[in-house]
């Protein structure tokens, strides 16, 4: 023992084994930054003291944090996309479930086919969506509105959930519904006993991800939509006249809020494991 | 599946045994309930409960992987079946159950923080504590490594002679059937090929009908000759087989030149030195041969003895003697009693079936 400490390895071996210690951690540093300094420039300049437009740095104040309505139309398209977005996620969630169940569980005709099709809306670019979706309710005459928008999110929005939710159900072993008959529970027992909760995870998990792209998405809400306003078409809009603060306020609050999500999550699954 | 009859009597404990693929798993299904059969009828005692649904069985399996809620905590685990049934108190017990398998201190943990080991009892506490009227065990020692394996044999036997409950047991494993079981039935390819207590299909098995050979059985080709038979090396002298009333026999013919198989098990196998083992025996079997590898295993020492014939035969000769190991090369001759030798039909290749059964 002695010996070893007495005779240090060269440098050229200390810096190099030091750089392989450290080198990921540089990285992840960097790719933070990269990740997230929109986020924070976004979170500063909600604290603008904005004149017309919101691009340069005035004087620091929580004017816009303590009037979040305050510039035109900010709040009705929040309240706006946020309906349309609880909609989206309870219509999208159990029809997607459904789909996901019967990819999973059942052999019919025609089943590899539909966990094909359904995949398609994902690979489509969103303007051809956007656009052909437009077309159709043109030619139906269906005017363009709250409904249309929600018709055309939930569309794209289904195929997200049953992905997610067939990835948690094709990992749930068939033979624990199988144990839980032996075990003297019906089937319908069985279901709510044991399927559901197991796969309750990854429902709430699409869930969340159906009301997030419904809520985030520009592209096709702007084909159809009509003079209803969501709050990224909002945003969009206005970025032609100025971004008013406000916008920045919702976003970075949208942001905690989701981060909030996240962290309660992880908490309470820690929590469920330590126990 | 082919025509299957079996009678387990109640407070047994059956073992199924067969190579993966003979149909044993199916059995169990069908008793079960998981599966149906085409034909047929499945009785426990007096009710016909054939196509009664799974839940309304009194069944209760331990599945090969446990299958244990990941969800729930080892005590609603156990208490599962209870609640379902309606079952008001079912503290008293869960806690039974849970002491009968020795894991009373992890009651409140989940499936995923205890040991293989400690799932697999809790599987078993989770079908006992319904006192069901036949257990089923689904290869339940499978995953687990060879010590905890014995270790859970003779926990398994100690728990069905306390609870008495009928055991079914599924398994592929000769030794794990022999020692639990107080029946053993053979199975192969959808039927059984015999069935009887472990020591009664340890020392007469049967030839099996789809030409499986029972192991570890050390065959020697031979020749029937009038009143015995004639091995390897066909000028060697007339040796006697058991009589033709043993079990042993088998009703397996020995006239004049029909091909047979003698077998005996590798622990009965007298080996010694050529040189030192003299005159042939009039009253006895024997074979003569050199040694082709030796280990030595401790209790025993493992031979592995190629015969003037050109046939391997294993031999595990119990290390009394510490100065008698016989190194690789050795002439040697074995011998058996009559008695111990049983006669298997010759016709059919000695080592079909071999790799089926793996």
């Amino acid at each position: 023992m002695s010996s070893a400490t007495a005779t240090k390895p060269p440098l050229g071996f200390r810096i190099r084994s030091w750089l392989g210690d450290n080198a990921l951690r540089f990285y992840a540093v960097i790719a933070f930054i990269y990740l997230l300094l929109p986020v924070a420039y976004t979170f500063a300049f909600s604290f603008n003291n904005a004149g017309r437009t919101n691009l340069v740095w005035n004087s620091f104040t929580l004017d816009n944090w303590l009037n979040p309505c305050g510039a035109p139309q900010v709040c009705p398209s929040v309240v706006n996309s946020i309906t349309v977005a609880l909609i989206v996620t309870l219509v999208s969630t159990f029809l997607g479930t459904l789909i996901a169940f019967s990819l999973v569980r059942y052999r019919f005709r025609g089943r590899s086919t539909t966990n094909l099709l359904i995949f398609l809306p994902m690979a489509t670019p969103e303007v051809v969506l956007g656009s052909s979706l437009l077309a159709l309710f043109l030619n139906l005459f269906v005017p363009l509105g709250f409904s249309t928008v929600v018709i055309a999110h939930i569309m794209f929005c289904i195929s997200f959930v049953v992905v997610t939710v067939k990835a948690r159900l094709a990992s749930l072993d068939p033979r624990l519904e199988q144990a839980a008959m032996d075990l003297y529970a019906s089937e319908r027992e069985a279901f709510r006993r044991i399927t559901l909760p197991l796969v309750a995870p990854g429902i709430a998990a699409a869930g969340l991800l159906a009301f997030s792209l419904s809520f985030d998405d520009f592209i096709i809400t702007n084909f159809n939509s009509g003079q209803f306003t969501t709050f990224p078409k909002f945003v969009y809009v206005s970025a032609t006249r100025g971004i008013p603060a406000q916008a920045n306020v919702i976003a970075s609050a949208m942001f905690f809020i989701a981060l909030a999500i996240v962290l309660l999550a992880q908490l309470s699954s820690r929590r469920r494991k330590a126990a | 599946m082919d025509d299957l009859t079996l009678q387990v009597p109640q407070g047994s404990f059956f073992a199924l045994l067969g190579p993966s693929g003979c149909g044993k798993t199916t059995t169990l299904r069908m008793v079960s309930g998981l599966e149906a059969p085409t034909a047929g009828r499945i009785r426990i005692g007096d009710s016909d409960i054939t196509y009664t649904k799974p839940y309304a069985r009194p069944v209760n399996t331990v599945f090969q992987n446990y299958a244990l809620f990941p969800h729930m905590d080892i005590y609603e685990n156990v208490a599962f079946g209870l609640k379902r049934r309606g079952v008001k108190d079912t503290q008293k017990q869960v806690d039974d159950a849970l002491e009968l398998i020795q894991l009373s201190s992890v009651a409140k943990r989940k499936p995923t923080q205890l040991s293989g080991g400690q799932q697999q009892r809790v599987a078993l506490a989770r079908a006992i504590v319904n006192r069901p009227a036949v257990l089923l065990l689904d290869e339940p020692l499978g995953a687990l490594d060879l010590k905890l394996r014995r270790q859970m044999q003779l926990e398994l036997k100690r728990i069905q002679t306390e609870v008495g409950l009928t055991f079914i047991h599924v398994t592929h494993d000769q030794e794990e059937a022999m020692t639990m079981a107080d029946t053993v039935a053979v199975m192969n390819n959808g039927i059984i090929e015999q069935m009887g207590p472990p020591t009664e299909l340890y020392e007469s098995p049967k030839y099996g009908v789809r030409g499986q050979l029972p192991r570890p059985v050390e065959p020697v080709p031979g020749q029937g000759r009038r009143g015995g038979w004639r091995g390897p090396h066909p000028r060697g002298p007339r040796r006697p087989v058991p009589d033709a009333h043993e079990p042993r026999r088998q009703g397996v013919s020995t006239t004049a030149g029909t091909r047979v198989l003698v077998g005996v098990r590798p622990e009965k196998i007298a080996i010694t030195r050529f040189a030192d083992a003299g005159e042939a025996p009039t009253h006895g079997n024997f074979v003569d041969g050199h040694v082709l590898s030796m280990s030595f295993l401790g209790v025993s020492t493992q031979y592995e003895v190629r015969t003037r014939g050109g046939d391997m035969i294993n031999v595990f000769s119990q290390n009394l003697d510490v100065h008698n190991v016989l190194p690789p090369g050795t002439e040697v001759r074995l011998s058996w009693l009559p008695h111990h030798g049983f006669v298997l039909s010759g016709g059919e290749d000695i080592h079909a079936g071999m790799d089926q059964a793996s």
